[in-house]
């Protein structure tokens, strides 16, 4: 009986201790930072609430923070560095390389400025910032932004679905079986037409190499003669020290590496 | 009437044919073996002949319309019976007592053939061939093999022309070469040109082209080549035993075929002789082909035809070197059940590759 309440006493004590830090590690995680800050007031006590919950299940989910923040003036300082700094000054990433995403929209001046860091880098491109922006920019144009703001949210979360925790392409098992039926159709017709070709060995012969004569080939003139020489060139893409597929990428005061940009709108 | 001859044995009387093993006249009754060149004094008695097989022929080439008069009627001189041959056929076999015959008057003069090489191989090699042939082929029918009947088989001596050639042949090619290097944001292409010359010339010997036109020229090319190391010079005495065609294809229409290969092995060879291009355009080409004398030489080839399903199919074989030839059909469902496997063993590749290391 004594080493048995002994036992429980310690196992007590253990989850004592570790329930907290389990706590406190969740907590530290999902940040005490809110994911949705609108400085700029264009969304309404509820709006703001159901972003901030669905930015917050998605930055759960996804294992990298969903931020929006909108501004009404940046004491004009330039956007994309403002975002990259807030990124960085509060602590939002998630991971050792501090992935996620962060929206600003700054009305003064009409500006859009798109924030990535860590994996959010590769998965969110130049071209897929232009196209999650072109998907939510009707609806925030012209004022509705609770809409557009979910619609942006929901596209985050689309595309970060077909990347798993480490930013990794999860395998698609459906693409792949239709490329590999496409493939394996293809290169069937390979080895059954060598074993057709098997049964055909009536063929006229082409040369008559096995008749010539023994070192009877001479070269009397063989000559190269240069002719004339042309030079063209074209001009590269202007690739910046980028990493894969196009993401054009700036230094942040804190030196954090970010990718995005920033637009009027 | 021209004569056929029969060789008997001294010994026995039987009639004696070439022994392909033994590479002599064999009778296949007392089996005493001749050399052929002991034979040869019956050959010069021919050739004396001449007048008389010249006037022959003759009248197959004044009387084309009438053909039946280019048909000989003969007779076995074992058991007279009527042996009818047409203008083409030098030797053959009674189809009465299933003697051999030799037509000698289709070889004699202007006609006789410069070369002749033996059978190396006989009729059960033959046979032994056409098995593994049908062997081991995953698309040929499962029944081919079980039901064809060999239908006919038969040692021919092929009559061919065989051609030599020199060439003189000059060639110019456009050459270019090119660099490519990148300086700052640019990337340059330098493409250089040249003119590429090559002339000289190349020797052909012994380029054989079919002379019957009886018999298919692929099939003909196709159990090619032949060693005339072993040619001997001819004696009809080799042909007894066999089936013998004369030439009905003369040496002027042969020769295009021949000329078309010689030009063809001599671009291969000057174009070859062109390294270190990236791209490598014929511009000018011309080719002199001067043809020494044509000879005629008879080679030999066992036919044989297999029918399956109401269809021939014809063999060859090349009856020195024992290259054997012959289309056969292809079993759909075979055919397709193949792919099936085929194409199940890729996608499963495939998927596999594209599941774990592309997407």
């Amino acid at each position: 009986m004594k080493r048995l309440q002994l036992i429980l006493l310690s196992l007590a004590l253990l989850l004592g201790i570790c329930l907290p830090l389990c706590v406190k590690v969740a907590a530290s995680d999902a940040g005490t930072h809110r994911f949705v800050i609108d400085n700029a007031k264009l969304l309404t006590q509820n709006q703001a609430e159901q972003l901030e919950r669905s930015a917050e299940e998605i930055s759960r989910c996804q294992h990298c923070d969903v931020v929006i923040l909108t501004a009404d003036g940046i004491d004009g300082r330039n956007p994309t560095s403002y975002a990259d700094d807030y990124f960085d000054r509060n602590d939002y990433g998630q991971g050792s390389d501090r992935s996620g995403i962060l929206l600003l929209l700054e009305l003064s001046e009409g500006v859009r400025s798109i924030s990535t860091c860590g994996f959010c880098i590769d998965v969110f491109p130049d071209s897929e910032i232009e196209a999650l922006w072109s998907r939510c920019s009707a609806e925030i144009q012209n004022g509705r932004y609770a809409e557009g703001l979910q619609i942006y949210l929901q596209s985050v979360d689309r595309m970060l679905s077909n990347y798993d925790a480490s930013g990794n392409r999860k395998p698609n098992p459906v693409r792949s079986s239709v490329f590999a039926l496409g493939i394996g159709l293809l290169l069937g017709f390979a080895p059954v037409s060598a074993l057709k070709s098997q049964l055909k060995s009536v063929r006229s012969n082409y040369s008559a190499t096995d008749y010539v004569r023994a070192e009877s080939m001479h070269l009397d003139v063989k000559r190269d003669s240069f002719l004339y020489s042309n030079t063209s060139y074209r001009v590269l893409e202007s690739q910046r020290s980028a990493p894969s597929s196009g993401s054009s990428t700036h230094v942040s005061s804190s030196g954090v590496t970010h990718g995005g940009g920033s637009a009027k709108f | 009437m021209a004569q056929i001859i029969e060789y008997k044995c001294p010994c026995c009387g039987g009639i004696i044919e070439f022994d392909s093993d033994t590479q002599k006249m064999k009778c296949p009754y007392c089996d005493t073996t001749f050399d052929p060149s002991a034979l040869m004094e019956l050959d010069e008695a021919l050739n004396q002949q001449q007048p008389d097989s010249a006037q022959w022929e003759i009248p197959q080439e004044q009387f084309d319309a009438s053909e039946t008069e280019s048909m000989g009627v003969y007779h076995c001189q074992s058991c007279s019976g009527e042996i009818i041959a047409d203008a083409n056929t030098g030797a053959t076999h009674c189809p009465f007592c299933g003697n051999p015959v030799v037509l000698t008057g289709r070889f004699s003069g202007a006609l006789k053939p410069d070369l002749v090489i033996p059978f190396q191989l006989n009729k059960e090699d033959a046979k032994a061939a056409l098995k593994r042939h049908m062997s081991g082929k995953k698309l040929l029918p499962r029944l081919f093999s079980k039901e064809s009947h060999l239908d006919e088989i038969k040692g021919l001596y092929v009559p061919f022309w065989l051609f030599d050639a020199d060439v003189d042949a000059s060639f110019s090619f456009r050459g270019t070469k090119k660099r490519i290097w990148r300086t700052g944001d640019r990337e340059y292409t330098e493409t250089t040109h040249f003119l590429l010359q090559r002339s000289g010339g190349i020797g052909f010997d012994n380029v054989p082209v079919d002379g019957s036109s009886r018999l298919d020229d692929a099939m003909m090319e196709a159990i090619e080549p032949f060693d005339l190391g072993a040619a001997v010079p001819f004696q009809t005495a080799y042909l007894s035993g066999f089936y013998a065609d004369r030439y009905d294809v003369d040496a002027k229409k042969s020769i295009d075929r021949a000329n078309e290969r010689i030009q063809n092995s001599t671009t291969q060879a000057f174009t070859s002789t062109v390294h270190g291009y990236d791209s490598v355009v014929p511009e000018h080409t011309s080719v002199h082909i001067r043809n020494g004398k044509a000879k005629y030489a008879m080679f030999p080839v066992w036919l044989l035809t297999t029918s399956y399903q109401g269809k021939l199919y014809h063999f060859a074989m090349n009856g020195q070197s024992g290259k054997f030839v012959g289309d056969m059909p292809v079993d759909k469902r075979l055919y397709w059940k193949w792919y099936g496997i085929y194409a199940a063993i890729c996608t499963a590749v495939s998927w596999l590759l594209l599941y774990f290391f592309f997407l």
